[in-house]
């Protein structure tokens, strides 16, 4: 067990090292046209040209050396190690104010969005699933992997937009676009954020549904679910303490696999319901082709999956001791 | 085998080419994933066909009958420049099926490809391949897929390359466990025993054998493509107006007057939730007839499976 968690946490350290790589090498190596177009576009600096902007971007070393200065390995033009071994993001292009400073009051509210997406997926799909599961081949069994089918293919921005509109026209209701703070007004917080988290938490809850049918239809089969039902125990007891905890193993994978989809999720619902998260940052950001804040928003995406990963990997061993290590 | 009598009955058991017979076992076996089989068929024929179904181009406008709710001249009603919605979503068929065909086939080929080489090579190319993948997996597909269009800039030919090549590394796990697993078979041993080029044993001996799962992720990944990219267009990342998406049909402009003209945040959405429902049915029903341990278990089909094989 030792063994196989040690093994885990420096297989962190390749793969962070390559989240950076791809970042730099994909996003942040801002292309010298770049450099023009905001130039021609900042007409109000005076004295600006090409070079110097080029220069103060330090897009005037070669590409390695440029890596390395936003790692924070190699001295910068003012001979200081300022990069993401300082937690230093760099500057936005366009507000000039760190990048950092900039996605830090985001986090709580994609986070939030997040949360309360998972808690919704999981209430919706764990009893829907196991009843499905429990009374297989039924009309219940039917409608809830037809429920789980839906939930699948409605595009999660048309089903927003829907609440946008049609609630309005029926019956003069929308949703608020005004974003109140948690510490303001919780009730106010919770209820602007219910309807954007149950939408994204349904987008997950089909695919999470079906794994749990699957699973606990494969234990329900199982010997000592047999053994269980011949010592005469009662369904619920059979149902919750044997089957359930075995079959909701894999469902904790599902769920770590579902990070992603709900962070790529979240974008589409704070820009339709003006939640002001990460998501409607990077929009922001790609619109102006802010290259820092566009690299420092993946990079910090991407490691935090890596931990969500990490996290499920590990939660998994411990849960099920029939993780063999080679 | 346990399948004699069976044989004995047929005079002679044909054997129909892999996806002929993948089409006869869907419409016998899978009733829900014909339907699917179905929506999809009748949406690639409305896509092929769309000049001549479409009552209208896509991009005719009538400025003087913007916004007219859905009437017998204009079925399910006009935007607000005027242009006939009904035409639109059956040239937005069409865009869809592009981005679903041609996006699918990139991200099964970049599959095959890195797929194959990781689990062939095995070894330090497989390490670090893998390593790369794992990477690659932590970036939820949105933000960098929208992060790439916005340095490419928008428009058909990025979107496919895009989603194509960023699911083809997603789902190249799939290939390099198959291929891991058909080169245990004794055939590629005996292959390699006398002296058969590394070429020959790829081409003729691993290659035909991941058919299966490369036609799984195929229509697997299809729905998803159709998806993402009615995403990024609804975003405005995607193809750029005025090419009718179904997903940039609910943004920009539309969006505004959508308060006016409620059909516009209805038809687009539904199309592509029905579009997307067929692919996902007939995309499972592959897999189950395919291969029916991906299920992650037995279901109903589960020992009818078994037995046929």
């Amino acid at each position: 067990m030792r063994a196989y968690i040690i093994r885990r946490l420096l297989l962190v350290i390749p793969t962070l090292w390559l989240v950076t790589v791809i970042v730099f090498f994909f996003i942040r190596l801002v292309p010298g046209d770049v450099a023009e177009m905001m130039v021609t576009e900042q007409t109000d600096i005076t004295g600006l040209t090409v070079e110097t902007f080029r220069a103060e971007l330090g897009l005037d070393v070669p590409a390695y050396i440029q890596y390395g200065r936003w790692v924070g390995v190699v001295r910068n033009k003012d001979g200081e190690y300022a990069g993401l071994f300082q937690g230093n993001l760099g500057t936005s292009l366009w507000s000039r104010r760190p990048v950092l400073e900039q996605i830090i009051p985001r986090l709580p509210v994609s986070f939030e969005l997040g949360l309360l997406a998972l808690v919704v997926s999981q209430l919706i799909a764990l009893p829907v699933g196991i009843y499905s599961a429990v009374r297989q081949d039924t009309g219940g069994d039917y409608i809830g992997r037809t429920l789980a089918i839906t939930c699948i293919a409605v595009p999660s921005f048309w089903l927003g937009t829907l609440i946008m509109v049609y609630p309005s026209i029926w019956w003069q209701w929308s949703p608020s676009m005004l974003y109140i703070a948690f510490f303001d007004d919780p009730l106010g917080n919770l209820g602007m954020f219910i309807i954007p988290a149950t939408i994204l938490g349904m987008g997950m809850s089909g695919t999470t549904m079906r794994m749990t049918r699957t699973m606990m239809l494969e234990v329900l089969r199982s010997d000592y679910i047999r053994t269980a039902w011949a010592k005469g125990l009662r369904e619920r007891v059979v149902i919750v303490r044997h089957a359930l905890k075995n079959a909701l193993i894999p469902v904790i994978t599902i769920v770590g696999l579902n990070v992603p989809f709900l962070i790529g999720g979240s974008i589409i619902l704070e820009d339709i319901f003006n939640l002001p998260g990460m998501g409607r940052l990077l929009i922001f950001s790609l619109n102006r082709r802010d290259y820092t804040v566009m690299s420092g928003i993946n990079l910090l995406i991407a490691s935090f999956v890596l931990l969500v990963n990490l996290a499920v990997d590990l939660t998994y061993a411990y849960l099920d001791p029939r993780v063999h290590y080679k | 085998m346990s399948n004699t009598a069976n044989t004995l009955t047929e005079a002679e058991p044909k054997r129909y080419p892999l996806l002929v017979d993948l089409v006869i076992r869907l419409v016998k076996e899978k009733p829900l994933g014909t339907v699917g089989g179905v929506i999809v068929l009748v949406m690639f024929v409305t896509g092929i066909f769309a000049d001549a179904i479409a009552p209208e181009g896509y991009n005719e406008v009538h400025p003087l009958e913007s916004l007219t709710p859905p009437s017998a001249q204009y079925i399910l009603g006009t935007d607000s420049i005027g242009r006939d919605l009904l035409s639109r979503i059956i040239f937005g068929a069409r865009i869809s099926m592009i981005v679903g065909l041609a996006g699918a086939s990139l991200c099964v080929f970049v599959a095959a490809i890195i797929g194959t080489l990781s689990g062939f090579l095995a070894g330090k190319f497989d390490i670090i391949m893998q390593r790369f993948v794992d990477t690659w997996m932590c970036f939820p597909s949105l933000f960098i897929i929208l992060t790439v269009m916005s340095i490419l800039g928008r428009g058909l030919p990025q979107v496919i390359l895009v989603l194509g090549i960023s699911s083809g590394i997603r789902s190249s796990r799939v290939v390099r466990s198959a291929v891991i697993g058909i080169k245990e078979n004794v055939y590629v041993e005996a292959a390699t025993a006398i002296g058969a080029p590394t070429r020959r044993i790829l081409f003729r001996h691993i290659l035909p054998n991941i058919m299966a799962p490369i036609i799984i992720i195929f229509t697997i990944t299809m729905g998803g493509m159709i998806l993402m990219e009615a995403t990024i267009s609804f975003l405005g990342f995607g193809i750029p107006p005025p090419i009718p998406s179904w997903g940039g049909m609910l943004s920009g402009q539309a969006r505004r007057c959508m308060m006016m003209a409620p059909w516009l945040a209805l038809w687009p959405g539904l199309a592509l939730s029905i579009a997307i429902y067929g692919i996902n049915m007939l995309g499972d029903a592959v897999r189950d007839i395919l291969d029916p341990r991906m299920r992650g278990g037995l279901g109903r089909y589960g020992r009818a499976a078994k037995r046929r094989r």
